[in-house]
């Protein structure tokens, strides 16, 4: 299997090397042979080899470092018997599964920032036996071993290393800091009860922009919770969910919907203190897939189709036991099951479906419409007219809202002028800081709006004027697509929501003593939200 | 540099020898040099001078330490037999320990050792370690039967060596890891006899224990050597389905992929079912495929592609998944219009043909000139694309688009092909002379002016003077001189081809060119013009000529089916990445000893 794994930083620099085999000559300079790869060829598939050498790299780059693993398809065979000769038809070669190899990087990341509390090259280099040993325990002689969180705190003793400057409270903040069984040998540093500050901020990292919102766009399911958890700096028993969909849409110029397809996911953070924790949750609506029961569900229980949500496909984490028959379905039509969440980050459930083809029956709602037309002024002008409609009720907004124009290159394009206006003046629009600028190097306009409420509608007139005769080639070349970022606090465009979250012993007996705090939070983003100009 | 890293070195002996002496100031002194030279190590410096203190430093209740110490032997040992072999009672001593990491980590870098010497003392720990009350010990004594083997084949010759056997009874150990390792384990010591065979007890056994399990990683093991087992009536089938469904339902997509070949190897025999298989696993892969924003992408495509090749018209409705999204990396956008092309049918074709239309217009040169290759493909496999992908062509010509040059190539490619359609595009031709720029777009467009000639001089468009073949010609062959050979070779054909269509037109031009070639100092193209002379003195030849046929880049084909079958069975692994099977890129070696 594997033969080594290394961790590059963007010179080529080794910031971790093990190799598990010493299957590869040591004279085979594998990260050399790697980093020139990368960096003189064009485009470099994350799965390639180098059949001079029979070595296969399996590869991600995050973080600003390269994660490598390297399986070596130069096999050594060793004589069968005295009397028999080696057939070489007969040997088997177990070839690596690149989604394997895939989930083990991914999966030895996460790990790294569990137990470091950070994952760069800094806290890499200053951390490197810990890391060793986290590496040694994760793999051996090329084979998976464990990567369960839980179980490797048995087995690691060193500790993380404290950065040099004062921010220790922060480096200290791995989910190991928060989990109280330390292993014997190693002392668990003083301060390890605190909160970990930036195992939540690095949380927040991954949404884009709503740092800002943080305290009021939590919502938790006890309330009254919120300031005193964030504030203080007492133990920390908590769960994170977050429903977080990606939409993935195309109009046409026209304005019509050309394609659509929305892509969720339930991120789990567990940072409770109970080690094997039980805990319960209620989705509504109920979703439903056509080629398969979810739970055992019959349909029938359900009083109204518009309880039930049609998606395309969902899929479960391993910890998750469906419940049988009745008890899947909460009182109000719910969607009930139970899991038993590992220590750490981890995705619950994934899901898809797309828009064109679900039942109309379905509540779902894009958060915006885009239209653009390109109209003929003059002999020498020419406008393109972006209007954005935000279709979310009035008191929701979208957030960061960013709209990229491509002007047409090489059109003997003379000068270009901008200009915003409302169609309808809503009660809380206005005044939202749109911003509009055209970045002449990039041959774009920009168009930049913190907040832009529910139910309005805006329109940017991008004027172009061109030298007589040029108009009909410039018109022709304004081509590409309109693209646009954003992202809408506390709504889902499924409007799939969590209606209870509780361990499972008060799920059954319908109480709520003793629950750890639990942060819920819904976000939208676009992934890919664009209109074609033509 | 050398000269500061060797007095470094000696610091760090140095320290290590002082540190020997005792004290809590000597363990934290040897501590940091121990610590200190493996980072060295990492760094790719040779720290191999140490080897006798370092040796020294294992002999310590400091774990951490001796983790590392170990790791450094690991590396060294071979160059170091002698002073390797030092360290064999600290490892005894450690095996017999009471604590059952510290005898874990014993056995397990004791065995990883590369010392032949060591056999004799390492055979009676992993025998002893397989049957160690700690599942953390057996994990590793385990792993160390397969270390064994590299050291000593003679252990491992047939199914029926005691550690074969001792590892076949492990199967059923409590301890998932102990029963992972074992079928891993067990598949690589018998590699040069087939790997693990799997008998219907131990089938019966993993099957029935899997819902035990709950690691994906272990889980996916299982279920890849559960599809060793052959089945032999359909009522088994059913029942391995039912049991490992949800296994094909899961986030960790090594686990669903898993799944998937088992369940496509399963049903191999059945072809009814098994295109139920396969329309029932490209659910979970459209999944994974959708929430996957890297490199995992790419790997998922070339698998749904392999489900494409044998159930061809599987994923003709889900083609919306494969459009680019804007921050889709290159290669994952090249992988999904590859995909893309192979999958369209005359029922999807229009949004697919528009889709690709907006990529052939994009900045990035690489993306627009892939995504006109595939227009190609798809105007030669759907018959209704022609009209379609042909317009979309010259639309994209007539404003320069960045990929005009190679749609100029696949044109000369598509030609025969689409002569009917070309009366709507002649007045096109003269534009497409601005766009070819480099010497094979020229080439193409030569060709084609050439086989075209007739038509055009005999359509109501010929005879505006800015469309006569003749006229479109002359500027490539007042540039005769400075063409390649490749291009002198096209020219001269075309003029022959033009000159059968309009004699009198192209008759001062044909003279000229001839003129020019015959002194050419390329022997073939002077060839090719006397080749012309002689057919043009002897004009009873009537015109169909064969003259020269112009040879295309053949473009590799994919895979035949039997390749296309072989590379099935290798479902979830690197060679479906490759597109290639492990034959081709697996090599052997015959093992020291």
């Amino acid at each position: 299997m594997f033969s080594q794994f290394f961790i590059l930083n963007l010179r080529g620099d080794p910031v971790l090397f093990r190799d598990y085999r010493g299957d590869i000559s040591p004279q085979i300079n594998t990260t050399e042979l790697f980093f020139v790869e990368i960096t003189t060829k064009e485009l470099v598939q994350p799965v390639f080899q180098l059949t001079e050498h029979h070595l296969h790299f399996i590869w991600t780059f995050q973080d600003s470092l390269y994660f490598v693993l390297v399986w070596n398809s130069n096999i050594e065979v060793s004589k069968v018997g005295e009397n028999e000769e080696f057939d070489a038809k007969k040997l088997k070669v177990k070839v690596p599964s690149p989604f394997f190899a895939f989930e083990l990087l991914d999966r030895i990341r996460q790990l790294f920032r569990d137990f470091l509390g950070m994952l760069n090259e800094e806290s890499l280099r200053r951390n490197f036996s810990l890391t060793l040993e986290l590496l040694d325990e994760i793999i051996d002689f090329g084979y998976i071993q464990t990567t369960s969180t839980r179980e490797l705190k048995r087995l690691i003793h060193d500790k993380p290393v404290p950065p040099e400057d004062s921010s220790w409270k922060i480096g200290s903040s791995g989910i190991l800091s928060t989990l109280s069984n330390w292993n014997g040998t190693a002392t668990t540093p003083s301060n390890a009860s605190q909160k970990p500050v930036v195992a939540t901020s690095s949380w927040k990292d991954s949404f884009k922009s709503m740092v800002g919102e943080y305290a009021s766009g939590w919502s938790s399911v006890i309330p009254s919770k919120i300031t005193s958890t964030l504030q203080s700096s007492q133990k920390s028993d908590e769960i994170f969910v977050d429903i977080i969909e990606k939409l993935f849409v195309t109009f046409k110029s026209n304005g019509e919907l050309f394609h659509s397809s929305i892509s969720g996911k339930i991120l789990v953070k567990n940072l409770l203190e109970d080690q094997k924790p039980a805990l319960c949750v209620a989705l509504s609506p109920v979703p439903v897939v056509s080629h398969r029961v979810l739970g055992p569900v019959p349909k029938e229980s359900f009083n109204s189709e518009s309880s039930t949500l049609k998606l395309d496909d969902c899929i479960f984490h391993e910890c998750v036991k469906m419940k049988k028959g009745k008890e899947a379905v909460g009182p109000k039509d719910e969607f009930v099951f139970d899991f038993f969440p590992p220590s750490g980050e981890f995705t619950l459930m994934n899901y898809r479906l797309s828009l064109d083809r679900s039942s109309p029956k379905n509540r779902i709602s894009l958060p915006l419409k885009i239209e653009n037309q390109i109209e003929t002024m003059s002999e020498t002008r020419f406008d393109i007219v972006v209007q954005i409609e935000c279709s979310l009720p009035a008191e929701k907004h979208l957030h960061q809202l960013c709209v990229d124009v491509p002007l047409p290159s090489e059109s003997g394009l003379v000068s270009v002028s901008c200009e915003l206006s409302n169609r309808e003046k809503s009660a809380n629009g206005g005044g939202m800081g749109s911003q509009v600028e055209h970045l002449v190097s990039e041959n774009k306009v920009v168009w930049r709006t913190k907040k832009f409420p529910g139910s309005y509608q805006q329109q940017l007139r991008i004027k172009c004027f061109v030298n007589a005769g040029d108009l009909i080639m410039a018109k022709k070349r304004t081509i590409g697509s309109v693209s646009v970022d954003f992202e809408v606090p506390m709504w889902t465009s499924t409007g799939l929501s969590i209606k209870w979250l509780k361990t499972q012993l008060n799920a059954q007996r319908g109480t709520s003593e003793g629950e750890p705090t639990r942060w819920i939070r819904y976000v939208t983003q676009s992934d890919s939200f664009q209109s074609r100009l033509t | 540099m050398n000269n500061n890293h060797n007095k470094e070195i000696e610091t760090l002996k140095e320290m290590l020898r002082e540190g020997r002496k005792g004290g809590a100031n000597g363990m934290e002194q040897t501590f940091q040099a121990v610590r200190r030279i493996n980072l060295l190590m990492i760094f790719g410096l040779d720290v191999s001078d140490c080897f006798v203190e370092m040796v020294m430093a294992g002999n310590t209740n400091n774990i951490i330490q001796k983790k590392l110490v170990w790791s450094f032997l690991s590396k060294y040992s071979s160059s170091n037999p002698q002073h390797s072999l030092l360290t064999i009672s600290t490892f005894q001593k450690d095996f017999s320990d009471s604590n059952p990491i510290i005898r874990s980590l014993s056995i397990k870098s004791f065995s990883s050792l590369k010392l032949p010497s060591i056999v004799e003392y390492l055979l009676p720990m992993i025998e002893e370690g397989l049957m160690d009350s700690h599942p953390f010990v057996r994990r590793k004594s385990v792993l160390a039967c397969i270390k064994l083997k590299y050291l000593q084949p003679a252990f491992f010759t047939s199914f029926q060596s005691p550690l074969v056997l001792k590892l076949y009874e492990m199967l059923r150990d409590g301890d998932h890891l102990v029963v992972t390792n074992c079928l891993t384990a067990l598949d690589e010591v018998m590699k040069e006899k087939g790997g693990i065979i799997i008998n219907r007890p131990i089938f019966v056994h993993l099957l029935q224990r899997l819902h035990e399990w709950e690691d994906s990683s272990c889980l996916s093991i299982i279920i890849d050597y559960l599809s060793f087992y052959k089945l032999s009536t359909s009522k088994e089938i059913f029942e391995l389905m039912n049991q490992t469904d949800d296994c094909l339902n899961h986030t960790s997509s090594s686990l669903a992929l898993s799944t998937s070949r088992l369940f496509l190897k399963i049903t191999e025999k059945d072809s009814k079912l098994h295109a139920q298989v396969i329309s029932r696993i490209k659910i979970p892969l459209l999944t994974l495929l959708n929430r996957s924003e890297g490199a995992e992408a790419t790997s998922i495509i070339s698998h749904l592609k392999l489900v494409a090749n044998r159930s061809p018209n599987i994923l003709r409705d889900d083609y919306p998944h494969f459009f680019c999204k804007m921050n889709d990396l290159d290669v994952v956008k090249l992988s999904k219009i590859d995909l893309l092309t192979t999958i369209t049918t005359n029922s999807n074709y229009p949004d697919i043909i528009y889709e690709f239309g907006q990529y052939a217009k994009e900045k990035d040169p690489t993306i627009s000139r892939e995504s006109v290759i595939g227009l190609g493909k798809i105007f030669k496999s759907i018959l209704e694309s022609r009209g379609p992908i042909l317009y979309l062509f010259f639309d994209l010509i007539s404003f320069h688009a960045g990929s005009s040059g190679q749609i100029i190539i696949i044109l000369r490619d598509l030609l025969e092909l689409s002569k009917d359609f070309w009366e709507l595009y002649v007045l096109d031709l003269p534009k497409c002379i601005e766009i070819a720029s480099t010497f094979k777009e020229k080439e193409c467009l030569v060709f084609i002016i050439g086989e075209l000639s007739e038509r055009i001089t005999s359509s109501k468009n010929g005879r505006i003077n800015k469309l006569s073949p003749a006229y479109m010609l002359e500027a490539f062959i007042l540039q005769f001189n400075q063409s390649p050979p490749s291009l002198k070779l096209h020219i001269l054909d075309a003029s022959r081809k033009i000159f059968f269509s309009s004699a009198s037109e192209m008759f001062p031009l044909l003279q000229l060119v001839l003129s020019k070639a015959s002194s050419d100092e390329n022997i073939l193209v002077v060839e090719r013009a006397t080749e012309i002379y002689k057919l043009l003195s002897t004009l009873a030849i009537s015109r169909p000529v064969t003259l020269g046929a112009q040879q295309l880049d053949v473009e590799p084909e994919d895979l035949g089916p039997v390749e296309s079958d072989r590379l099935f069975e290798e479902f979830n692994s690197l060679s479906v990445y490759y597109r290639k099977i492990s034959h081709s890129f697996i090599s052997i070696h015959l093992g020291g000893s």
